[in-house]
């Protein structure tokens, strides 16, 4: 077939030599104009070359588009189009501007040769012709591959102890939380409707679950009263999504240069459940490869979850089954999806409602959920158990958030806390993912220990990881915390550079945040998350399969975080007492600048037989 | 089945809104249309500058042919009637009723061979009007139709004088005298030379140096009676060729849309004022009404953005009208709204 290829541009032809070439080591006739061709002399060559096809270059631009559209014209004008197609890429294109132009085809974006082959061969374009070079038929499970194999035997020792003492200590213990869990968990095996339970059986569960409900929680469902700042969702807002969604185009292009590692997380909670989508969609057609579902504070703080298509106007989206449902059918059937549900008093119930919506991952850590997290230590303990075991029981992978450091734990601490909750997870059956935060946290800035540079910690954070035990490891949430500034170059870069690092060195999974996320002083924007996107690819592409080289001294940060994790752990064992530890500050003081929470003290109470 | 194309000198001349005008006509007196573009219509943000575009609106029963891809992305509820087997880069286009009233999105065929075979589609369906709405500046496809209503304005060009100085010259070229010769006979370009003979030439269109080189060639030193040029070709050639040569000579040209996307309006003028030619066409286009809009989206260089902007209004509209004479010119943006049904003949 023959292929004749125009620059319209004056002077770049970059695009065109290099399909030029491409084409030709594939066996097609192709054969390429010089910069500056006019559009009669592009029509001139093919009324005598007799090209199948031709293909234009150009960035799109104003007036530009009269230029292209007057080629178009010209081709059909001279009869041209009865015999050959017309195919258009460069910058600022897209498939509409290309349909406005008149084109068979709109290559958008970075080169993908299949679908430049497709179009050639007459084969329509559709994205399975795209995804055939990523090979992505299912959702990846992160866990997979690895063993849970501890290298360390004194760390696995200390471990067991500790486990074995919060197992023993949360028997026959029970909470209003884990009653209501148990009791939506029914509710939603017989789909009864809360708000609208429509037989006397389901009205006695309901009335079950408001008796574990905060007073305001059961305002919500008897008198029908929003709390604060909530209402619902009108049919206007939600009909209007097919139309927004359809706008958004995707090339189906991942952000890894290569392989399946890592994928690439962000993370949502706009209040708004259509924002929301929104916002999935635009990180899913800019590579996203899951995304994290974030819960207001204030819901994690009462007992009881409200129900309905709700939504209200501060952070977080309020977890509701409706909620969690409507976002979920509109998510790409590949895209991973965490429901949060660390901290507070709904933690069972959370985990009940992400597994009914399809959740693909929960989020579940007692130390840092009962601290900055704000509940009580003992509280979460009971719950967070429950949790876990809900994980084991539904096979959902749980991750384990290490953003206590943000209140200036040394990560060491942190760690301990980590590999508490893995080996917890572990010996219930779950299947934990640590997440190690890659920050310049407030103990790196107090004691210095970035100072030289941001690659000696954070490649010794993860390396020691890799050291103690066979685990996948997931830096978040998100990577390079508190290196954001409200400037969206900056807090993009900066993305870009953490995930770069963590990705170099063979992490499986990483959380991003949108550039405006860090300091926004208001709701967080499409536009700033395709920023970070965007700087995460090229930076991807840059690194390729090279790496970054620490110093010297990273060797010697690794070993003093494995020695401290180390101690904690054995201070931990040795306390006999899990829930005194986190009141204590084993794994974390007030000194650090954390302090164990307060919502649900003396809620836990002995199961009656 | 009558149909009118909407077509326009360039992005943002409003086409759209003219074609929106007919729409709401049409169904203020409750008749049905049949609607389909050769571009992309129907969004709320331009794909180039980001303004706001009008939406289209269809009531029940009107019919639209449009991209499988844009079926369900407007608020009207479409019952999809048939698929052909036109493709664009949206899908194929399908051609659907409308069951619940809503705005539409519209991507239909991009060439003009595809128009026709849509619009026999349409007439087996007993559409009683078609409406096709344009793109950007492009104007071939529109052959297939009827009648055309052309629009112009600031976003052409933000000088008054020039905007009216180009509408005219491009109305004069669908007023060009009819020829007699049968269009489908006879090579795309060929000379009628001394002794009326007729010279084929081997090129199917005039539009660069190359294909003036073989005019010249093939017309060697015989004296030149009549050019005929069916498809493309571009008016500063013929006039390169024509300099020196004894004339008068008639250039006889396909239709008048292929005369303008293959040159400026402007430059056939010049061709038939100081070249002692006469001109004809072979195929005659309808053109019913020329609209005028004072909009045009100005580049504001702080913002990197681009922001609507007007000229004077009335000004726009008395100048064009001055110049163009011999067809009605509207602002579409004011009062009074042109009679379109009158204009189109449905009395």
């Amino acid at each position: 077939m023959k292929i004749l290829l125009a620059p319209l541009d004056p002077v770049h032809d970059n695009a065109v030599k290099l399909i030029c070439r491409k084409l030709t080591d594939a066996g097609y006739l192709a054969q390429s104009m010089p910069p500056g061709t006019s559009e009669e002399e592009v029509i001139e060559r093919a009324l005598r070359e007799k090209p199948d096809v031709i293909l234009i270059s150009r960035t799109l631009g104003y007036k530009v588009a009269e230029t292209l559209g007057h080629l178009v014209d010209l081709a059909d004008a001279a009869g041209l189009r009865e015999t050959t197609r017309l195919g258009v890429g460069g910058m600022a294109l897209t498939r509409e501007a290309g349909v406005e132009l008149g084109f068979d085809a709109t290559f958008v974006g970075d080169l993908n040769f299949n679908e430049l082959v497709a179009f050639i061969e007459g084969k329509s374009i559709n994205f399975a012709v795209i995804e055939s070079d990523v090979k992505v038929q299912s959702k990846p499970d992160l866990t997979a591959g690895y063993s849970y194999q501890f290298h360390d035997p004194q760390i696995l020792k200390y471990l067991d102890t500790i486990t074995s003492q919060i197992l023993e200590w949360t028997k026959n213990k029970t909470t209003d939380g884990i009653q209501r869990a148990v009791i939506r968990s029914e509710m939603i095996d017989r789909r009864v409707d809360l708000l609208h339970p429509s037989s006397s059986v389901e009205e006695k569960l309901v009335n079950q679950y408001l008796r574990f409900c905060d007073p305001e929680i059961q305002a919500f469902f008897t008198e029908k009263k929003l709390p604060a700042g909530v209402r619902w969702l009108s049919a206007e807002e939600t009909a209007r999504l097919p139309e927004m969604i359809a706008q958004v185009r995707t090339d189906g292009r991942s952000l890894r240069h290569q392989g399946s590692k890592p994928l690439f997380f962000v993370q949502y909670g706009t209040g708004c459940p259509v924002m929301d989508v929104m916002h999935i969609k635009t990180s899913e057609a800019w590579g996203a490869d899951g995304v994290l579902h974030f819960d207001p504070s204030w819901g994690a703080q009462r007992e009881g979850l409200i129900e309905g298509l709700l939504t209200h106007e501060h952070d977080g989206t309020i977890v509701t089954l409706a909620n969690l449902q409507f976002i979920k059918q509109y998510m790409d059937p590949k895209t991973v999806w965490n429901v949060r549900g660390h901290r507070g008093l709904n933690t069972p119930e959370m985990q009940v409602l992400g597994h009914a919506a399809g959740a693909d991952l929960f989020k579940i850590n007692i130390p840092y959920g009962s601290t900055g997290g704000g509940t009580d230590p003992a509280r979460l303990t009971v719950d967070g158990v429950y949790s876990l075991m809900l994980a084991a029981q539904y096979g959902i992978p749980f991750d384990i958030p290490g953003n206590d450091e943000l209140s200036g734990v040394p990560p060491h601490k942190t760690f301990a806390g980590l590999l508490i909750m893995m080996a917890l997870g572990l010996k219930l059956g779950a299947r934990p993912i640590p997440k190690p935060l890659l920050c310049y946290s407030p103990y790196m800035q107090i004691y210095g220990e970035m100072d030289a540079n941001s690659i000696d910690m954070n490649t010794a954070k993860l390396r020691v990881w890799r050291e103690i035990v066979d685990t996948p490891i997931w830096p978040g949430e998100p990577v390079g915390f508190m290196t954001h500034t409200p400037e969206r170059v900056q807090s993009s870069i900066t993305t870009a550079a953490y995930a770069s690092l963590a990705a170099s060195l063979g992490v499986d999974a990483l959380t991003m945040a949108s550039s405006d996320e860090a300091y926004s002083k208001g709701p967080i924007s499409a536009q700033a998350r395709v920023d970070t996107l965007r700087a995460v690819r090229e930076m991807m592409r840059f690194i390729g399969d090279a790496g970054y080289a620490p110093t010297p001294k990273a060797a010697l940060i690794q070993e003093k975080i494995h020695t401290g994790i180390t101690s904690v752990l054995k201070q931990v064992a040795e306390r006999g007492d899990f829930v005194a530890s986190i009141y204590e500050g084993d794994l974390g003081s007030t000194e650090d600048g954390l302090y164990p929470g307060r919502v649900g003290k003396g809620t836990v109470r002995e199961e009656k037989s | 089945m009558k149909s009118i194309g909407f077509a326009g000198t360039a992005k943002n001349t409003g086409k759209t809104t003219s074609l929106l005008s007919v729409i709401s006509q049409f169904h203020l007196q409750n008749r049905q249309i049949a609607l389909t573009s050769i571009g992309y219509d129907g969004e709320n943000r331009d794909t180039v500058t980001g303004l706001p575009k009008p939406r289209i609106t269809l009531k029940e029963g009107d019919l639209v042919a449009t991209a499988e891809e844009c079926l369900k992305t407007g608020t009207a509820r479409l019952e999809s009637i048939q698929t052909t087997s036109i493709t664009t880069i949206l899908g194929k286009v399908v051609i659907a009723r409308v069951e619940k009233p809503g705005t539409v999105l519209v991507a239909g065929p991009n060439r003009r061979r595809d128009l026709e075979h849509l619009m026999h589609l349409f007439t087996a369906l007993d559409a009683d009007l078609l409406l096709v709405d344009g793109a950007l500046n492009r104007l071939i496809p529109m052959i297939a139709c009827d009648g055309l209503v052309l629009s112009t304005g600031a976003a052409f060009d933000p000088q008054i004088e020039k905007i009216s100085r180009h509408a005219a010259a491009l109305v004069d070229l669908f007023h060009l005298p009819l020829s007699k010769a049968d269009p489908s006979h006879g090579s795309n370009i060929r000379l009628k030379v001394d002794d009326d003979q007729w010279v084929s030439l081997p090129i199917s269109a005039l539009i660069s140096r190359e294909s003036l080189k073989t005019l010249v060639n093939s017309a060697g030193d015989h004296q030149v009676k009549e050019i005929v040029l069916k498809s493309a070709q571009k008016p500063e050639l013929i006039m390169e060729f024509l300099s020196g040569r004894a004339g008068p000579v008639t250039i006889t040209c396909g239709d008048p849309l292929r005369m303008i996307a293959g040159g400026d309006p402007l430059q056939w003028s010049r061709l038939r004022d100081e070249y002692n030619t006469r001109m004809q066409i072979m195929n005659p286009v309808h053109l019913i009404a020329m609209t005028v809009n004072p909009f045009y989206p100005r580049w504001m260089n702080r913002g990197f953005e681009y922001e609507p902007a007007l000229v004077d209004a009335p000004e726009l509209v008395r100048a064009v009208t001055g110049a163009v004479k011999k067809i009605p010119v509207f602002d579409i943006m004011q009062s009074p709204t042109p009679d379109w049904v009158r204009l189109f003949g449905y009395e």
